[in-house]
């Protein structure tokens, strides 16, 4: 009997005394599976188109489409760029012309190289009193930026904050100094004209 | 940057050639004179009045030292910041003398460049006068 009950509860119960059975504690079982776990549903929604292609610099990216969008030509950036020999430096004299073509001459003393905010400042003389001009190089206000004149000499300086009120360095009124260069050559071009 | 104290040239015909601001007007006493704003002055240095125009009507016109008016500042040191990004810096501070509550100017005569700001706060006789503005 007892390799019986070994081998099968079932045919044990039943094999059993009743007195046993009696005996034995009532067993409440369910058939039925109570959902116990909550599910934290999340919707999933189809990835927006990137900004920024992947593997790119999002700075660089931006300040590109800057350059393009304040100098379309690209020959502002050509001109300031560090890989041009022609590049101004301090020392030159160069003519800035905005868009209502009001004009300014001068030498340029310093130039601050700094992404879209770069800078020059330029240095004359009007009536006897220096005037200087700091000029944002990608306004959009201003149209042209041109080198007229390149020193022969240059003091190995990177700024040329020093020529200010020194009377051996400093600069004349260039405005006039190029008018009457003008002048000049006008009248020499006419000449020649006549002897022809 | 012009405060109580700081001396400044003058720019017209009337007679004084160094003055001394004794008040910036309209501002905070702790805010400076820039382009274009107004102040009180006294006069520390002017022209000698010549001989041939003692006793008469242009002689008491002309500024001695000691006299007070108000001037507008036209032209400083400190770099001025404009709408479209350029800033403008001239090597002197300036002004020019004005008759008491209009924008007229005192002299006949306004000698030497002076900024275009003042235009636009509505001095423009005094840029008119000018030679050049910038």
């Amino acid at each position: 009997m007892l390799n019986i009950a070994r081998s099968s509860n079932k045919v044990a119960y039943l094999t059993a005394p009743l007195a046993v059975l009696n005996m034995m504690p009532l067993v409440h079982t369910r058939n039925y599976q109570l959902n116990m776990r909550t599910e934290n549903v999340v919707k999933v929604y189809k990835p927006p188109q990137r900004l920024v292609p992947p593997g790119k610099d999002v700075l660089k990216l931006t300040q590109e489409k800057l350059f393009e969008r304040y100098d379309p030509d690209g020959e502002k950036r050509k001109l300031f760029s560090r890989k041009n020999i022609m590049s101004p430096r301090a020392g030159d004299i160069m003519q800035v012309t905005k868009k209502d073509k009001s004009t300014f001459i001068g030498m340029l003393l310093a130039l601050n190289r700094n992404g879209l905010g770069t800078t020059i400042l330029l240095r004359t003389r009007i009536h006897g009193i220096g005037v200087e001009n700091r000029f944002q190089v990608y306004n959009p206000d201003i149209e042209k930026i041109e080198i007229l004149r390149v020193p022969t000499v240059r003091w190995p300086k990177e700024k040329y904050y020093f020529i200010r009120g020194l009377k051996k360095y400093d600069t004349g009124d260039l405005d006039a100094l190029l008018r009457k260069e003008r002048r000049k050559e006008a009248k020499r071009l006419e000449a020649e004209n006549e002897t022809k | 940057m012009l405060y109580l104290k700081s001396l400044v040239n003058v720019l017209d015909n009337s007679g004084a050639q160094i003055v001394e601001c004794i008040k910036v007007l309209g501002k905070n006493p702790k805010n400076c004179a820039r382009i274009g704003d107004r102040m009180v002055v006294v006069v520390k240095k002017a022209k000698p009045i010549p001989a041939s125009l003692a006793g008469t009507v242009a002689a008491q016109q002309k500024l001695r030292r000691g006299d007070i008016r108000h001037a507008v500042v036209v032209r400083t040191k400190q770099p001025t910041q404009r709408p479209d990004g350029t800033q403008i810096r001239f090597d002197d501070n300036a002004c020019v003398l004005l008759q008491p509550n209009t924008t007229d100017p005192v002299g006949t005569r306004v000698t030497g460049v002076v900024a275009r700001e003042l235009k636009e706060k509505g001095y423009n006789k005094l840029v008119l006068l000018a030679p050049r503005s910038v």
